[in-house]
């Protein structure tokens, strides 16, 4: 019983860290975009948190550079358990564009677990809200 | 049984016993952690936090502030006395004194 009610919270309240690994800022102004009026995504109970300690998933954009990976990688650990992680943008999935860069590693999933992929250059607001949905149902 | 719960002493335990069962709680609705070597350290963006660049000397102000600090303790010792030692000898012996203590704790030394 105890632990229905402590999932149903999980669910009702996913808040997010969103952290750039190195990309151009388009799916930034994107995830952005969620918060807007438009698309209100904290109808949902999604809300964007400064911290990762307040934090239960992490929202990636851009491909993992070098000089990003530990960064990532600490942020993670950071965020308390349970945590799940969100691949924003078709850089973030697989590298997108820069996969062949000198200083790129590729996607996130070559650092942390992904929970989630949107693809999309840059991704609509729409999809990144159709990936949470997923995401609040395999929270579930 | 009011003024008994209201009391600062039982209304300390009171709570103190209440934020202890708060926190077992949460605690055993938590999910398991892991320890990681950079979970504990400040949020910085996953940097780490550089020490600042100068540190705020305080010296100075202490001497001024435990002369204003002795000031007013003396003030306060002296326009409380007992009517049978309001001679001006007496006081004066004690700002004496007090001058005598600021003097040992600023310079460490007679």
């Amino acid at each position: 019983m105890l632990e229905r009610i402590v999932q149903w919270a999980r669910r009702k309240s996913p808040w997010v860290l969103h952290y750039n690994t190195g990309g151009c800022n388009g799916c930034d102004i994107e995830i952005l975009d969620l918060l807007t009026p438009r698309y209100d995504v904290e109808r949902l109970g999604i809300l964007k948190e400064a911290s990762p300690r307040h934090a239960d998933v992490l929202l990636c954009t851009g491909p993992v550079t070098r000089q990003s990976r530990d960064r990532l990688r600490r942020i993670y650990e950071q965020i308390p358990a349970p945590k799940w992680v969100v691949a924003v943008g078709s850089c973030s999935c697989s590298g997108g564009v820069f996969h062949d860069g000198y200083d790129v590693l590729g996607g996130v999933d070559q650092v942390l677990p992904v929970d989630i992929y949107v693809p999309g250059c840059p991704c609509r607001p729409e999809a990144i809200i159709e990936g949470l949905v997923q995401l609040l149902g395999r929270i579930e | 049984m009011k003024y008994i719960l209201l009391s600062p002493p039982v209304a300390l335990c009171l709570f103190l016993a209440l934020t202890y069962g708060i926190y077992k709680l949460g605690g055993a609705l938590a999910a398991p952690g892991e320890e990681h070597p950079g979970k504990h350290l400040p949020y910085a963006c996953g940097e780490d936090l550089l020490p600042p660049e100068a540190q705020l000397a305080y010296h100075a102000f202490f001497h001024l502030a435990l002369l204003f600090g002795l000031l007013h303790l003396a003030a306060l010792v002296l326009s409380t006395l007992p009517p049978a030692f309001t001679s001006n000898y007496v006081a004066l012996a004690y700002l004496v004194g007090v001058g005598i203590s600021v003097f040992v704790l600023t310079k460490g030394e007679l």
